[in-house]
């Protein structure tokens, strides 16, 4: 495309908002501390208050990390069986998948419950902590990016429910211990709305952050 | 409806949110992020090549059998349909159902809402804008909780492991749902939302 060619628009692009959903193309007004901008079109969230979300999606992370360092800890489910005990936590349950033919499982199972999770809670802590004495954190834009890329795959809350699954479906024959690391993850679970949801793309838009 | 930002040659940084002319510069003027206007027809066609390969893979996941146990009641090897039955026989009749839901009801639920989509979009109809944004919301939302499978075969065979008493070990069925669930999730990450509400721009 032309570099010199005029724009096709009269729009002043400081002043107007973009709908990352459907496209739609408003004017940005100014809001009040509680007030969120809804698109008319699609009804995606265009614009929201953005300082408290700093403080309160920072302390969703700080413990979202404190959660998810006790489910690598400690065991989420323990089994027994003829006085043999078995034990898995977070990092151990993808060695069920070690034989060759399912190591690529092994790996999926790796990023959805400890990768994506631990990298999004310590990037978010990383970014946010700068962000509230106004600065930029190192690695600002990369991080940024990473954030964006593993967001779908952090999925410890698949894993919660499919350890309650586990508990009914093996509970019959052998005896099942629930371990620190469950109530560790229903925590992580509850925290996961505010760390998911966060768009931390906002970071950008606060002029004060040098 | 409102203007489209593509429309008037208006682009949003996927990366950063940044609002950008794509007539005046390719890249985001503040993080560097490509700048693309929607693109209907190359979006259909990406998502349409990953769920394909995931309804593909959908065959095996289910023939094949998912996991291997050994106990007192014997021994077998299950596939995901005899796990949910077994699951109703043994009287938890509402973990059947969310078992069923999570690898049956879901993966199907997602072939038909990309299938549509993907469909609409390539016919460039501007119908029913709102509804399809919605399909396309719970599609996205709906997608990783079939990795639920995964998870109870990995907790299950990584917990019996007691010698001659009782063991359960994964089978290859579990490999190919594993991969169903991750083609047709890039399946809904590569289709492109804007071309939903702007049809006319497909190039």
């Amino acid at each position: 495309m032309d570099a010199t060619s005029p724009p096709k628009h009269q729009y002043d692009l400081g002043a107007v908002v973009v709908c990352r959903r459907c496209d739609g193309l408003f004017q940005a007004a100014a809001l009040e501390p509680t007030q969120n901008a809804k698109c008319p079109d699609c009804g995606e969230i265009l614009l929201r208050n953005r300082a408290a979300s700093i403080q309160f999606v920072l302390a969703a992370a700080l413990s979202g990390a404190m959660f998810l360092a006790i489910a690598i800890a400690y065991p989420v489910l323990g089994a027994s069986l003829g006085g043999l005990r078995t034990e898995v936590n977070l990092v151990t349950a993808p060695d069920a998948f070690l034989d060759t033919r399912f190591i690529v499982v092994a790996w999926v199972m790796v990023l959805i419950s400890v990768l994506a999770p631990g990298i999004q809670v310590a990037a978010l802590c990383w970014l946010l902590i700068f962000a509230l004495r106004q600065r930029r954190a190192p690695g600002f834009s990369w991080l940024l990016s990473i954030l964006r890329a593993l967001r779908p795959w952090a999925m410890l809350e698949v894993f919660l429910l499919g350890s309650l699954i586990v508990i009914v479906k093996i509970g019959s024959w052998v005896s099942v211990i629930l371990g620190p690391g469950l109530w560790a993850l229903s925590g992580f679970a509850c925290l996961v709305a505010a760390l998911r949801h966060f768009e931390a793309s906002i970071l950008w838009t606060r002029s004060d952050l040098r | 409806m409102s203007a489209r930002a593509a429309a008037l040659g208006i682009a949003l940084c996927p990366v950063c949110g940044q609002v950008g002319d794509i007539a005046m510069t390719a890249r985001c003027n503040r993080c560097g992020g490509v700048l693309r206007l929607p693109n209907a027809r190359a979006s259909a066609e990406r998502s349409l090549a990953w769920l394909l390969a995931g309804i593909i893979l959908y065959v095996p996941a289910n023939l094949l059998p998912v996991m291997y146990v050994s106990g007192i009641g014997g021994e077998g090897e299950d596939t995901i349909f005899e796990g949910i039955v077994e699951f109703w026989r043994s009287g938890s009749i509402g973990l059947a159902a969310l078992i069923f839901c999570a690898s049956v009801a879901v993966p199907l639920t997602k072939f038909a809402g990309l299938g549509i989509l993907i469909a609409t979009s390539l016919c460039g109809t501007a119908a029913a804008p709102l509804s399809r944004a919605r399909l396309y919301r719970f599609v996205e939302f709906i997608g990783y909780w079939s990795m639920l499978d995964v998870v109870v075969v990995a907790l299950t065979s990584r917990l019996v492991r007691f010698g001659g008493f009782a063991v359960a070990e994964p089978r290859p069925g579990i490999l190919f749902f594993c991969g169903v669930v991750i083609l047709t999730m890039l399946s809904a990450f590569s289709f492109d939302e804007r071309c939903i509400w702007a049809p006319e721009h497909a190039s």
